[in-house]
């Protein structure tokens, strides 16, 4: 199975039955996870994220489409696969009453993993002097921390980490952007899942952007940055009014802000300072506006809310990589 | 699997409510001592003396009454047989002479008192083991533990089955401790107030088997507990179900459909600890005067009906747990 990618979806399907009958969660997912590095896999809430990492899971069974990890048809074969998994689904959930060192020794009992392995995981997560104390007590850092020590109890090949920062403070999401980071340098496929994009584009290699339970845009992150950001240019020049005719007049879109132009649609930036130029209108500034992830999402999934098909989309950032 | 059933027992004895349930069983049995003492105790001089005056009274009373109330019995059995000629008032029975032996206490032997307590801890035991088992997994659900067991091991008929077991385990262990201990407590206390009494082979072996069928009782119990806590996920609800459905259907249908006794648990778990259990169904008619009576017909259950029963509701409800945890979402 080398060379596989570490995740793979098709068709995935999810509904759920509620009262005011069935709800969709994910549909037609169609996700592709490289082997390697940080893979960020964003969404707004309720668009199905979490869902569809139960399913790669086999906590909750899909209704239709098929999935991989590593090569591996999951969730049949999944007891092949899990050893290579680490994972941590929403929020973090262990035994309240026991210490967090029994409830990491009873997990590595399940699998196998030495007692002293335990020791070790609880050190690199910087817990081995509460190790004693109940789960209960601990903060959420701390039991999101615990969380992470029992992913690494098996040493994964692939950890997915479901919103790994909900309810951290600064420190503790700059230790678990830390922590992926430094499992994705050393070859590990990390999958993280959030809504906060900031924090995945710190350290994601590649995404995936899903709304509604679909797939949006996919690809690298600096594929879907760079896509977008080709287009846009600040101007600074001389007489904007009437560079703004001009330049509308040779078909590009303008706006105004403050004393700049913002030229859209501007995929090479050389064409407009020369249109200006042969007008007569001097450029003394020219920035490309590069975007953030989050302006990408919201776009893409603001789009998505309004209803607008989001294959066009899809195919707009170049599809899966 | 073995592997498994190592760290689910670990963990069932891990649970505080394991321990906490276990001294309940300690305060149960500490309450029964007290009754047994004070049964166990001999008969004094004073409660002697009362028994002989009580004797004496009655013997004067009969010697003195005895014949007229042969007579007047004899004279209302006739009078009724008038109506019906197999109407049989026993009143050579009824009016023979006291006897000794009915006057006073004699304080029981260990044999009787051990089978009576062992007997009535059952259910109790039972009750107890249960709610281990029924916690230690519905605990798992409410906590949302059971999903990170899962990314450990998905195989999920493994994961059920090794609660399961051990739930039996820990389940027969806790009860032949608790039963055990029942049953020494009442021989410590019997010895101590010296009414031991004889103890024949036969008896100890009838109390040993009395105490297996208990802590096997127990330990079914236990898996009950365990399969309500997989189906319904939570502890509160798995009592309720087992509760609601003593009262409610136990009891309902014992009133209103008394031959459906085989299909109920009461009868059966009598008849699984006692060595039988009776029920009585009416045979209702009206006669050719119009008079609409009853005769009721007595069925007797036997061990191996108890056994059979208790044996297919629990596997039933294992099936329906394995069954249930494979297929539905851990959310």
């Amino acid at each position: 199975m080398s060379g596989a990618p570490a995740i793979e979806t098709s068709g995935l399907r999810k509904t759920y039955r509620t009262r005011r009958g069935r709800q969709v969660a994910v549909q037609g997912l169609d996700l592709h996870v490289p082997a390697g590095g940080v893979h960020g896999f964003l969404g707004p809430n309720g668009s199905g994220k979490t869902t569809s990492i139960r399913m790669l899971l086999g906590l909750i069974n899909a209704d239709s489409g098929t999935m991989t990890i590593f090569g591996h048809p999951v969730p049949d074969d999944l007891p092949a696969v899990i050893d290579r998994v680490g994972a941590i689904v929403e929020s973090p959930k262990f035994f309240p009453a026991f210490s967090g060192r029994t409830n990491l020794e009873l997990l590595a009992g399940a699998i196998g993993a030495p007692k002293s392995r335990v020791g070790e995981v609880l050190e690199a997560t910087h817990l081995a002097d509460r190790a004693k104390d109940h789960y209960a007590a601990y903060s959420l850092g701390m039991k999101q921390r615990l969380a992470v020590a029992a992913t690494l109890l098996k040493d994964p090949d692939l950890l997915i980490f479901d919103e790994p920062t909900n309810g951290l403070d600064p420190a503790g999401i700059r230790e678990v952007r830390d922590t992926m980071r430094d499992l994705g340098q050393r070859g590990k496929t990390v999958l993280v899942s959030s809504h906060i994009l900031a924090e995945v584009e710190q350290v994601a290699d590649t995404v995936s952007i899903i709304g509604r339970g679909h797939l949006l845009a996919s690809g690298s992150v600096s594929t879907i940055l760079g896509s977008q950001g080709t287009t846009v240019v600040r101007v600074g020049v001389s007489e904007p009014d009437r560079a703004a005719t001009l330049l509308a007049y040779e078909g590009w879109t303008t706006r105004r802000e403050g004393t700049h132009l913002v030229v859209e649609g501007a995929s090479d930036p050389a064409a407009v300072t020369r249109a200006l130029a042969l007008a007569g209108l001097y450029v003394h500034e020219l920035t490309p506006v590069v975007p953030d992830l989050e302006s990408v999402f919201l776009d893409l999934t603001t789009h998505e809310q309004l209803g607008a098909p989001p294959t066009s989309r899809a195919s707009r950032w170049g599809g899966r990589k | 699997m073995m592997r498994l059933l190592v760290v689910e027992t670990r963990r069932l004895w891990l649970r505080r409510l394991t321990w906490f349930t276990l001294f309940a069983g300690l305060l149960v049995i500490g309450l029964t001592g007290v009754a047994t003492w004070q049964q166990a105790q001999p008969v004094s001089a004073a409660e002697q003396a009362q028994s002989d005056n009580d004797y004496q009274q009655a013997l004067k009373d009969w010697q003195a009454n005895g014949e007229q109330m042969l007579k007047d019995c004899l004279q209302q059995q006739a009078e009724a047989q008038k109506t019906d000629p197999k109407a049989d008032f026993q009143c050579q029975a009824a009016s023979q002479a006291p006897q000794r032996e009915w006057f006073g206490r004699q304080p029981p032997s260990f044999l009787e008192i051990a089978q009576n307590t062992t007997r009535n801890a059952a259910l109790t035991v039972g009750f107890l083991v249960f709610l281990i088992g029924a916690s230690a997994v519905a605990a798992e659900f409410t906590t949302g533990a059971i999903g990170t067991w899962l990314t450990f091991e998905p195989r999920r008929l493994r994961v059920l089955t090794s609660k399961l077991v051990a739930t039996g385990v820990t389940g027969f262990l806790a009860s032949a401790a608790l039963v055990a201990l029942l049953v020494g407590t009442t021989y410590a206390i019997s010895r101590y107030a010296g009414t031991v009494g004889a103890l024949p082979s036969d008896g100890l072996r009838a109390l040993g088997l009395l105490t297996l069928r208990v802590t096997a009782a127990a330990t079914l119990a236990g898996l009950v507990g365990a399969s309500l806590g997989a189906l319904t996920r939570h502890t509160g609800a798995a009592i309720a179900v087992a509760l609601g459905y003593a009262v409610a259907i136990e009891g309902f249908v014992r009133a209103w459909k008394p031959e459906l006794a085989p299909f109920l648990v009461d009868p059966n778990l009598n008849a699984w600890i006692g060595g039988q259990s009776t029920y009585s169904v009416p045979l209702c008619s009206t006669n050719a005067e119009g008079f609409y009576s009853c005769t009721y017909v007595e069925h007797t259950l036997w061990q191996a009906d108890g056994a059979r029963f208790g044996g297919i509701v629990v596997a039933l409800l294992i099936l329906a747990a394995l069954w249930a945890f494979r297929h539905r979402d851990v959310t």
